[in-house]
């Protein structure tokens, strides 16, 4: 018997049929992630030398006179500041799961419970830390899995600016933004009112909107 | 060129594969996003019926790259999993969707090559010829790969040591 006709014997069609035939079920996040997916703009023509020294010269000139009007102010928070949190030390202990609440950690701020995630996804609270970013009050609640580590930052006050250029995303029905800061991913949402921004450097670029989108079985609202 | 919008068409199937390669939902969902992202990162002039087999290809390579990221450090954490079985509409009336876990478990205990043949035909069901291409083998090498894998799955779902 040839090879090809032993593959069609019943013994080896039953295998076919029941790898064909179902499957695991594709988690709708999955579909939601794709669906937001884009193929990169293509890239511009390159402009006359002439006109690029031109565009350097008056970049430059704009710089120096906004470093120059904003000199000892504060300024105002963006979300690129508040992602550099991510990646600093934390200065304290990290938050205990919330018995009464298993999805959610002890620890919350404006009103913004952190969530708990080892169950789910395995990332465990590393830490935590408190700042005053240009004025407002952030905490940041740090997660490790294996060797990667993020920061969960929530602003105080009100929302901030969305960042220019980031990939608008809605993942379980939760807008989000994300964009890259060199290999930092950064993905920033609204919870309460309140801005959120998680980033750390991560392996697969749907991590973040996966943890930020996630409702910890309804403890968690946006 | 690849129709990138018709790209969420073949989630399922793609789905069905990283899950039947890694053996866990979480990196199965990361290993498609991360595929389809490098796709549309490099988008290539293919022939319209050959999507699915370059989605393969990508998805393998794409898994490839990260068994070796993973396996410079230790998992320590073992995570739960909350996956649904599914039986599709024109599957075999006698398929029970436990039956297809057991066969989907059975392919986990499969050598890497054998896993990548049987994944080929099976589950996302290429020719011969097109999971030849995908895996970049000989013709007579996948189905004899795809015999040997069939065995050993049918062997685990009788309970007979293969």
């Amino acid at each position: 018997m040839s090879l090809y006709d032993q593959l069609h014997d019943p013994h080896q069609q039953r295998v076919h049929d029941l790898l064909s035939g179902g499957g695991p079920a594709t988690p709708p996040t999955l579909h939601a992630g794709l669906r937001e997916l884009r193929p990169p703009a293509a890239p511009r023509r390159q402009p006359p030398r002439l006109v690029l020294a031109g565009a350097t010269a008056l970049a430059t000139l704009a710089a120096v006179l906004a470093l120059a009007l904003t000199a000892g102010s504060p300024g105002a928070p963006t979300i690129a500041k508040a992602a550099t949190l991510a990646t600093r030390a934390a200065t304290a202990p990290s938050p205990a799961r919330d018995a009464a609440h298993p999805t959610l950690t002890r620890t919350s701020f404006a009103g913004i419970a952190y969530p708990y995630w080892t169950g789910r996804f395995g990332w465990r609270a590393a830490g935590q830390r408190t700042d005053s970013l240009d004025g407002r009050a952030t905490r940041t609640v740090f997660y490790r899995h294996t060797h990667h580590r993020i920061g969960y930052t929530v602003i105080s006050g009100k929302p901030l600016k969305r960042p220019a250029g980031a990939q608008r995303l809605v993942v379980n029905g939760v807008e989000m933004y994300r964009y890259r800061d060199g290999r930092k991913t950064v993905v920033t949402f609204e919870r309460n009112g309140h801005t959120c921004v998680l980033a750390g450097y991560v392996h697969f670029a749907s991590t973040l909107p996966k943890l930020a989108a996630w409702t910890g079985d309804g403890a968690i609202r946006f | 060129m690849l129709e990138t919008e018709r790209l969420p068409d073949h989630a399922d199937r793609l789905y069905r594969a990283a899950y039947a390669l890694c053996g866990t939902s979480h990196d199965a969902e990361d290993l498609v996003q991360e595929t389809f992202e490098r796709v549309l990162r490099r988008p290539r002039f293919i022939r319209r019926d050959g999507d699915l087999a370059y989605l393969l290809r990508a998805l393998r390579n794409t898994w490839i790259a990260m068994r070796r990221a993973q396996a410079s450090r230790a998992r320590t954490v073992e995570l739960r999993e909350e996956v649904d079985w599914v039986v599709d509409h024109g599957a075999d009336p006698g398929t029970t969707a436990l039956e297809v876990r057991a066969a989907y478990g059975a392919i986990r205990e499969l050598s890497q090559p054998l896993r990548e043949a049987i994944v080929a035909v099976d589950v996302v069901g290429l020719s011969y010829r097109e999971a030849a291409r995908a895996l970049r083998v000989r013709e007579g090498t996948i189905m004899s790969r795809l015999f040997r894998a069939r065995e050993r799955v049918a062997a685990q779902l009788e309970g007979v040591a293969a």
